[in-house]
Protein backbone atom coordinates (compact mmCIF):
# COMPACT_ATOMS: atom_id res chain seq x y z
CA UNK A 1 0.00 0.00 0.00
CA UNK A 2 1.53 3.50 -0.95
CA UNK A 3 0.64 6.80 -1.25
CA UNK A 4 3.13 8.67 -3.68
CA UNK A 5 2.99 12.28 -5.01
CA UNK A 6 2.28 12.00 -8.17
CA UNK A 7 5.27 12.01 -11.84
CA UNK A 8 4.27 13.96 -14.50
CA UNK A 9 3.97 10.78 -16.76
CA UNK A 10 3.71 12.46 -19.97
CA UNK A 11 7.17 13.96 -20.13
CA UNK A 12 9.30 11.35 -21.11
CA UNK A 13 11.33 13.20 -22.93
CA UNK A 14 14.71 12.89 -20.72
CA UNK A 15 16.74 16.17 -22.02
CA UNK A 16 13.37 18.57 -21.46
CA UNK A 17 12.77 16.50 -18.49
CA UNK A 18 16.82 17.65 -16.77
CA UNK A 19 16.41 21.01 -18.07
CA UNK A 20 12.74 21.31 -16.06
CA UNK A 21 14.74 19.76 -13.17
CA UNK A 22 17.85 22.14 -12.92
CA UNK A 23 15.05 24.87 -13.28
CA UNK A 24 13.40 23.47 -10.48
CA UNK A 25 16.43 23.21 -8.58
CA UNK A 26 17.21 26.56 -8.91
CA UNK A 27 13.73 28.47 -8.52
CA UNK A 28 14.13 26.30 -5.27
CA UNK A 29 17.50 27.35 -4.54
CA UNK A 30 16.29 31.28 -4.83
CA UNK A 31 13.20 30.48 -2.70
CA UNK A 32 15.33 29.10 0.15
CA UNK A 33 17.45 31.91 0.17
CA UNK A 34 14.85 34.78 -0.15
CA UNK A 35 12.38 33.61 2.45
CA UNK A 36 10.33 30.22 0.22
CA UNK A 37 7.33 31.47 -1.32
CA UNK A 38 5.39 28.91 0.45
CA UNK A 39 5.53 27.50 4.42
CA UNK A 40 7.70 28.77 7.10
CA UNK A 41 11.32 29.79 6.35
CA UNK A 42 14.04 27.36 7.60
CA UNK A 43 16.66 29.63 6.79
CA UNK A 44 16.50 31.39 10.59
CA UNK A 45 18.41 30.05 12.73
CA UNK A 46 16.79 29.03 16.30
CA UNK A 47 13.07 29.54 15.11
CA UNK A 48 10.35 29.30 12.38
CA UNK A 49 9.59 32.63 10.76
CA UNK A 50 6.39 33.10 8.43
CA UNK A 51 7.00 34.65 5.38
CA UNK A 52 4.88 38.33 5.72
CA UNK A 53 3.23 40.78 3.51
CA UNK A 54 3.06 44.42 4.37
CA UNK A 55 0.52 46.87 2.50
CA UNK A 56 -0.03 50.51 3.50
CA UNK A 57 -3.03 52.80 3.17
CA UNK A 58 -3.34 56.44 3.75
CA UNK A 59 -4.80 55.89 7.67
CA UNK A 60 -3.43 52.08 8.26
CA UNK A 61 -0.82 49.44 7.34
CA UNK A 62 -2.11 45.78 6.89
CA UNK A 63 0.09 42.95 7.67
CA UNK A 64 -0.51 39.52 6.55
CA UNK A 65 0.98 36.33 7.72
CA UNK A 66 -0.50 32.51 6.40
CA UNK A 67 0.14 30.68 9.33
CA UNK A 68 -2.11 27.11 8.53
CA UNK A 69 -2.65 25.18 11.50
CA UNK A 70 -1.92 27.68 14.10
CA UNK A 71 -4.14 27.94 16.34
CA UNK A 72 -6.07 31.96 16.93
CA UNK A 73 -4.72 31.57 20.46
CA UNK A 74 -1.57 30.35 20.03
CA UNK A 75 -0.67 33.86 18.43
CA UNK A 76 0.96 36.12 19.71
CA UNK A 77 0.72 40.17 19.09
CA UNK A 78 2.68 43.04 19.95
CA UNK A 79 3.74 46.30 18.77
CA UNK A 80 6.29 48.69 19.90
CA UNK A 81 6.94 51.57 18.25
CA UNK A 82 7.79 51.11 14.67
CA UNK A 83 8.23 47.39 15.30
CA UNK A 84 5.43 44.49 15.29
CA UNK A 85 6.33 41.23 16.49
CA UNK A 86 3.94 38.03 15.50
CA UNK A 87 5.12 34.96 17.75
CA UNK A 88 3.05 31.74 18.35
CA UNK A 89 3.49 28.21 18.37
CA UNK A 90 2.13 25.61 15.46
CA UNK A 91 1.46 22.75 17.45
CA UNK A 92 1.12 19.41 16.12
CA UNK A 93 -2.32 18.18 15.77
CA UNK A 94 -3.49 15.47 18.39
CA UNK A 95 -2.66 12.32 17.24
CA UNK A 96 0.64 12.67 15.44
CA UNK A 97 1.86 11.57 17.92
CA UNK A 98 0.68 8.27 17.90
CA UNK A 99 1.00 8.24 14.43
CA UNK A 100 3.83 6.95 12.25
CA UNK A 101 5.12 9.50 9.90
CA UNK A 102 5.94 8.02 5.99
CA UNK A 103 6.64 11.52 4.69
CA UNK A 104 6.55 14.84 6.27
CA UNK A 105 7.06 18.58 4.55
CA UNK A 106 5.11 20.64 7.56
CA UNK A 107 7.12 22.18 10.01
CA UNK A 108 6.12 22.54 13.80
CA UNK A 109 6.95 24.40 16.40
CA UNK A 110 7.44 28.18 18.01
CA UNK A 111 7.39 30.69 15.38
CA UNK A 112 8.76 34.72 16.12
CA UNK A 113 8.66 37.02 12.45
CA UNK A 114 9.63 41.15 13.27
CA UNK A 115 8.24 43.54 10.73
CA UNK A 116 9.27 46.77 10.79
CA UNK A 117 6.38 49.25 10.13
CA UNK A 118 6.56 51.93 7.55
CA UNK A 119 4.54 54.64 9.93
CA UNK A 120 3.78 55.15 13.05
CA UNK A 121 0.73 53.15 14.46
CA UNK A 122 -2.09 53.78 17.36
CA UNK A 123 -1.26 50.39 19.06
CA UNK A 124 -4.11 50.82 21.21
CA UNK A 125 -6.27 50.36 18.23
CA UNK A 126 -4.55 47.41 16.16
CA UNK A 127 -7.01 44.91 15.62
CA UNK A 128 -6.43 40.96 14.12
CA UNK A 129 -8.25 38.00 12.60
CA UNK A 130 -7.22 34.55 12.21
CA UNK A 131 -9.13 33.11 9.43
CA UNK A 132 -8.34 29.64 7.74
CA UNK A 133 -4.98 30.04 8.47
CA UNK A 134 -4.20 33.63 7.19
CA UNK A 135 -3.66 36.31 10.20
CA UNK A 136 -4.55 39.89 9.19
CA UNK A 137 -3.33 42.74 11.14
CA UNK A 138 -4.47 46.25 10.56
CA UNK A 139 -2.56 48.82 12.11
CA UNK A 140 -4.20 52.48 12.54
CA UNK A 141 -1.56 54.88 11.79
CA UNK A 142 -1.11 57.66 14.53
CA UNK A 143 -3.21 60.69 13.29
CA UNK A 144 -0.35 63.14 12.00
CA UNK A 145 2.47 61.41 11.33
CA UNK A 146 0.99 60.78 7.98
CA UNK A 147 3.57 61.81 5.00
CA UNK A 148 2.96 65.56 3.79
CA UNK A 149 3.24 66.82 0.31
CA UNK A 150 4.90 69.93 0.16
CA UNK A 151 4.63 71.76 -2.74
CA UNK A 152 7.09 73.80 -4.25
CA UNK A 153 6.91 77.30 -5.14
CA UNK A 154 8.64 79.48 -7.95
CA UNK A 155 10.73 81.74 -6.01
CA UNK B 1 10.42 0.71 1.44
CA UNK B 2 10.03 3.91 3.28
CA UNK B 3 13.35 5.05 2.07
CA UNK B 4 12.01 4.92 -1.67
CA UNK B 5 8.96 6.04 -0.93
CA UNK B 6 10.25 9.63 0.18
CA UNK B 7 13.13 10.51 -2.52
CA UNK B 8 9.96 9.79 -4.26
CA UNK B 9 8.14 12.44 -2.87
CA UNK B 10 10.95 14.45 -3.38
CA UNK B 11 11.45 14.57 -7.01
CA UNK B 12 8.00 14.98 -7.51
CA UNK B 13 7.57 18.07 -5.21
CA UNK B 14 10.10 20.00 -7.64
CA UNK B 15 8.82 18.50 -10.99
CA UNK B 16 5.41 19.05 -10.32
CA UNK B 17 3.62 21.17 -12.66
CA UNK B 18 -0.04 21.82 -12.22
CA UNK B 19 -2.43 23.09 -14.47
CA UNK B 20 -3.37 27.02 -14.48
CA UNK B 21 -7.05 26.92 -13.79
CA UNK B 22 -7.75 30.40 -14.01
CA UNK B 23 -4.74 32.13 -15.25
CA UNK B 24 -2.92 32.47 -11.78
CA UNK B 25 0.19 31.06 -10.02
CA UNK B 26 -0.27 27.84 -8.48
CA UNK B 27 1.56 26.54 -5.52
CA UNK B 28 1.73 23.25 -4.51
CA UNK B 29 1.22 22.46 -0.87
CA UNK B 30 3.33 21.13 1.64
CA UNK B 31 1.92 17.87 2.90
CA UNK B 32 2.62 15.24 5.62
CA UNK B 33 1.60 11.46 4.93
CA UNK B 34 1.46 9.61 8.13
CA UNK B 35 -0.25 5.90 9.27
CA UNK B 36 -2.50 5.76 11.97
CA UNK B 37 -4.03 2.53 12.60
CA UNK B 38 -6.41 1.48 9.55
CA UNK B 39 -5.98 4.83 7.45
CA UNK B 40 -3.34 6.91 5.96
CA UNK B 41 -3.66 10.58 7.06
CA UNK B 42 -2.62 13.41 4.52
CA UNK B 43 -2.38 16.75 5.48
CA UNK B 44 -1.70 20.00 3.71
CA UNK B 45 -1.41 23.39 4.17
CA UNK B 46 -3.92 25.65 2.24
CA UNK B 47 -4.04 28.81 4.01
CA UNK B 48 -6.97 30.92 2.98
CA UNK B 49 -9.02 28.18 1.53
CA UNK B 50 -12.59 27.42 2.83
CA UNK B 51 -13.95 24.07 2.48
CA UNK B 52 -16.33 25.33 -0.39
CA UNK B 53 -13.40 26.13 -2.00
CA UNK B 54 -11.18 22.56 -2.15
CA UNK B 55 -11.66 20.02 -4.98
CA UNK B 56 -10.92 16.50 -4.36
CA UNK B 57 -10.96 14.16 -7.02
CA UNK B 58 -9.97 10.15 -7.11
CA UNK B 59 -9.39 8.93 -10.51
CA UNK B 60 -7.93 5.58 -11.46
CA UNK B 61 -5.15 5.38 -8.77
CA UNK B 62 -4.37 9.27 -8.99
CA UNK B 63 -5.95 11.27 -6.14
CA UNK B 64 -5.91 15.26 -7.24
CA UNK B 65 -5.97 17.92 -4.53
CA UNK B 66 -7.43 21.51 -5.37
CA UNK B 67 -7.40 24.29 -3.29
CA UNK B 68 -8.76 27.97 -4.99
CA UNK B 69 -7.58 30.69 -2.83
CA UNK B 70 -9.37 34.20 -3.43
CA UNK B 71 -7.20 37.25 -3.98
CA UNK B 72 -7.00 38.99 -1.07
CA UNK B 73 -7.17 42.34 -2.04
CA UNK B 74 -6.91 45.85 -0.40
CA UNK B 75 -7.74 48.82 -2.21
CA UNK B 76 -6.01 51.79 -2.14
CA UNK B 77 -3.40 50.07 -0.57
CA UNK B 78 0.32 49.73 -1.93
CA UNK B 79 2.78 47.27 -1.33
CA UNK B 80 5.26 47.60 1.21
CA UNK B 81 6.43 43.97 1.38
CA UNK B 82 5.74 40.84 -0.46
CA UNK B 83 7.01 37.41 0.86
CA UNK B 84 4.93 35.47 -0.62
CA UNK B 85 2.46 34.91 -3.34
CA UNK B 86 -1.28 34.09 -3.36
CA UNK B 87 -2.96 31.30 -5.76
CA UNK B 88 -4.54 28.32 -5.80
CA UNK B 89 -2.89 25.21 -4.08
CA UNK B 90 -2.72 22.11 -6.81
CA UNK B 91 -1.25 18.68 -6.15
CA UNK B 92 -1.79 15.09 -7.22
CA UNK B 93 -0.93 11.94 -5.33
CA UNK B 94 -0.80 8.06 -6.62
CA UNK B 95 -2.24 6.48 -4.39
CA UNK B 96 -1.40 2.34 -4.33
CA UNK B 97 -4.56 -0.39 -4.56
CA UNK B 98 -4.12 -1.02 -0.82
CA UNK B 99 -6.49 1.96 -0.10
CA UNK B 100 -9.98 1.71 -0.47
CA UNK B 101 -10.55 4.63 -2.75
CA UNK B 102 -14.42 5.35 -2.09
CA UNK B 103 -14.22 5.97 1.54
CA UNK B 104 -11.73 8.48 1.42
CA UNK B 105 -13.13 11.41 3.43
CA UNK B 106 -11.50 15.26 4.03
CA UNK B 107 -12.16 18.06 6.79
CA UNK B 108 -10.08 21.22 6.86
CA UNK B 109 -9.53 23.52 9.56
CA UNK B 110 -7.26 26.53 10.38
CA UNK B 111 -5.91 26.35 6.41
CA UNK B 112 -4.76 22.74 7.01
CA UNK B 113 -6.66 20.27 5.05
CA UNK B 114 -6.84 16.26 6.65
CA UNK B 115 -7.50 13.18 4.05
CA UNK B 116 -8.48 10.12 5.67
CA UNK B 117 -7.69 7.16 3.46
CA UNK B 118 -8.75 4.06 4.94
CA UNK B 119 -6.98 0.93 4.45
CA UNK B 120 -8.90 -1.38 2.09
CA UNK B 121 -9.55 -4.91 4.01
CA UNK B 122 -7.22 -6.76 2.03
CA UNK B 123 -4.42 -4.67 3.34
CA UNK B 124 -4.77 -4.23 6.92
CA UNK B 125 -3.42 -5.78 9.79
CA UNK B 126 -5.02 -8.51 11.46
CA UNK B 127 -4.30 -10.10 15.22
CA UNK B 128 -5.08 -13.66 14.45
CA UNK B 129 -5.48 -15.31 18.39
CA UNK B 130 -3.75 -18.63 18.39
CA UNK B 131 -5.88 -20.89 20.37
CA UNK B 132 -3.75 -23.45 22.09
CA UNK B 133 -4.87 -27.17 22.13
Amino acid sequence: MELIPWRNKNRTDLAERSVAQLRDEITSLFDRFFGGPRGFDLGRLTELAPPVEVREGEKDITVRAELPGVRAEDVRIEVTGHLLTIGGEKRAEKDEKRAGYRYSERQYGAFQRMVQLPAEVDADRVEATHQNGVLTIRLPKRPGTEARRVKVRHA
Amino acid sequence: MNHETQSECKLTTTSAEPERTRGGRTYVPAVDILEQGDELLLRADVPGARADDIDIQYERGTLTIAARVAPRGDPHRTWVLREYGVGDFVRTFQVGEGIDAQKISAEVRDGVLTLHLPKAESARTRKITVRGG
